[in-house]
């Protein structure tokens, strides 16, 4: 793999990388809520 | 000592130029006439490009002008005519002058070849080559016979299936098989010595090693069917922890299947649509998470070993993510702190793996996760100061390098850079990586592929680097000379000189740029490095030798203007 086919890749990852972090902050905000729910249930 | 380049010229000059324990009496011009240089227990190769007319076969753009037409090289030459697209008879080398195609000299290969505009074992779609071990062929050697006794030259034919002819007239050319015997006067022909680090070591891309990621070497694969195990030493989360606790999720490195380009990293391949997996490891209401202080009653104290065992003892399985879970495996180990997490892959194809980046400490971290801060807010661990000690399984590579150069012609005019890569095979020690060197360039064909692993060099006809000859362990062990062809119409007759790459690089460089970015000298290897030395330049065809008849025939005393002696190895 030649530098420029892998800064292509890169790119790609970063961008990616972007968009994930978003979809992982709604992720672990759902788990929260279900982790205070629990908290809650359990009172 | 140099001999003079104008004026009278004795044959003691000459003598005591080429040999000089030659004595001062019986001085024959005739032993002073040129030979090639060395060729160190290999191949010699002359290039001469052929065209046709239309009615006959041109040798660097001369044709025969009657039917003894000939041509002069040594027998210890290779040569290899590169017959371009004019050519679309049968090549015949022969060894007696026929129009049938008939009587074919041994010690060919490719022998009767038509230009092939499409490729293939011998052609590259611009040139097609015939290669000719010349003292085979011809049977032998002998010096230039003129007169009578013409036909007894060691010679070979080179006909067609019609009769070649010029200005109606019918030719045929034939080239003498020179002895090397008798020749004082050896010519230039430059070359570079590459001597490869003794204590040179090439890595093994089926390997890997637990290495500390950094902005310049990151990134891993993880073949179907094996495990790489991440690792950090966890950490108290820093904004307080909101009260009551939390229960974060880890996130794996971001995971794109690949496809291969070739048979190895080297080739490269392509990313497919990537993702990443999560594990949630909360185990329900009272069970496994993070309470909100170090000191604090709860299920894991929020301390770094309170974290790791929080990823140890919860659920043992991604859980979701952005990719299908499906042949992907979790497990986590700790010991206090230090958390080691197992990524399993069993879902038949291989994965690049590219971990997070945290720009707030200046380190990469192999996994992610989440805490929640005292008003409520998610903060990831990539953004934050919290944590130390990355590692994981990172793949080794195979020992890949370039060598560059730049070359003058005879006259000085500048040729510009070449260069040669090779990702070589796994484990090459310095004979290896020498012999690999020599053999690619030597042996390599068109339909081949120059990246090892996989020792792919087509079918070994050489035709790949044609303009180059390499000998292995020469001048001495561990050292590989890279040699200019002899050429007439290549790179001029005789002469120029290799030069360091005009970007003043290292001539041999070794790196990694299989996947990810690699240090400098390569991932799992050590000491492929090498130093370079070139042969003495040369300004003009005198000071190469290059005036100086090889035959003897029409030799006169100015030839020799200008010429010096130059070992037998040209250099």
């Amino acid at each position: 793999m030649d530098e420029e086919q892998f800064e292509k890749i890169k790119e790609q990852v970063e961008k990616d990388a972007i968009v994930w972090e978003l979809k992982m902050k709604s992720d672990a905000e759902n788990g929260h809520a279900e982790f205070l729910k629990g908290l809650k249930d359990a009172e | 000592m140099t001999v003079t380049a104008s004026g009278q010229i004795t044959l003691s000059n000459i003598m005591n130029e080429f040999n000089p324990s030659g004595g001062q009496s019986n001085i024959k011009l005739g032993d002073y006439i040129a030979r090639k240089p060395d060729d160190f227990g290999g191949t010699i190769t002359m290039d001469i490009l052929v065209t046709w007319d239309g009615t006959r076969f041109l040798f660097d753009g001369v044709g025969p002008s009657s039917l003894t037409s000939f041509f002069m090289a040594q027998g210890k030459e290779t040569i290899q005519f590169r017959l371009n697209s004019s050519v679309n008879v049968p090549f015949y080398v022969a060894t007696t002058q026929n129009t049938t195609g008939s009587d074919l000299a041994s010690g060919v290969t490719n022998n009767g070849a038509v230009h092939s505009a499409s490729g293939g074992a011998y052609s590259n779609g611009t040139f097609t080559f015939v290669t000719v071990d010349l003292a085979t062929a011809a049977g032998g050697t002998s010096e230039l016979i003129l007169g009578p006794n013409f036909g007894n030259n060691k010679v070979i034919h080179i006909n067609t299936n019609t009769q070649q002819t010029a200005s109606g007239n019918n030719v045929g050319a034939r080239f003498v098989s020179l002895p090397d015997t008798n020749r004082f006067v050896t010519r230039n022909l430059p070359y570079l010595d590459i001597a490869l680090n003794s204590g040179w070591s090439g890595g093994n891309e089926a390997t890997y090693t637990q290495t500390t990621p950094t902005s310049t070497n990151y990134g891993t694969i993880i073949k179907n069917g094996t495990s790489v195990v991440l690792r950090r030493t966890m950490d108290v989360f820093p904004i307080g922890g909101q009260t009551g606790g939390f229960a974060p999720t880890l996130f794996s490195p971001f995971l794109y299947p690949i496809t291969y380009l070739g048979t190895g990293l080297g080739q490269g391949f392509n990313i497919g649509s990537g993702g990443y997996l999560q594990c949630y490891a909360y185990s329900g209401s009272g069970g496994n998470y993070i309470s909100g202080g170090p000191n604090s009653a709860g299920s894991r104290p929020n301390t770094g070993q309170g974290w790791a065992d929080y990823f140890r003892i919860g659920i043992q399985n991604w859980t979701g993510g952005s990719i299908s879970t499906s042949g992907w495996g979790y497990s986590a180990t700790n010991s206090g702190a230090n958390l080691a997490v197992t990524i399993t892959n069993n879902t038949g194809q291989d994965y690049a793996l590219f971990d997070y980046n945290n720009s707030t400490m200046g380190q990469r971290i192999p996994f992610n996760s989440n805490g929640v801060d005292v008003n409520g807010n998610t903060l990831f661990l990539n953004n934050i100061s919290y944590g130390s000690n990355s590692a994981y399984d990172i793949q080794n590579q195979n020992a890949r390098y370039n060598i560059s150069w730049n070359q003058n012609r005879y006259d000085g005019a500048n040729l510009g850079t070449t260069t040669f890569a090779l990702y070589d095979e796994p484990n090459t020690n310095r004979a290896a990586a020498v012999a690999n060197i020599a053999q690619v360039i030597n042996d390599l064909g068109f339909g081949g592929s120059s990246t090892f692993p996989g020792v792919d060099i087509g079918s070994g006809n050489g035709t790949a680097y044609y303009y180059l000859d390499a000998y292995p362990n020469y001048p001495s062990a561990g050292t590989v000379r890279i040699r200019r062809v002899s050429s007439a119409t290549f790179y001029g007759a005789v002469g120029g000189q290799f030069l360091a790459n005009a970007a003043g690089n290292p001539d041999v460089q070794s790196f990694f740029r299989g996947y990810a970015t690699g240090p400098s000298g390569g991932r799992g290897c050590s000491n492929i490095t090498g130093s370079n030395s070139y042969s003495t330049g040369v300004t003009t065809l005198s000071e190469g030798n290059g005036t100086v008849a090889i035959g003897k025939f029409n030799v006169e005393m100015s030839d020799y203007y200008g010429t010096r002696n130059l070992g037998s190895d040209g250099g």
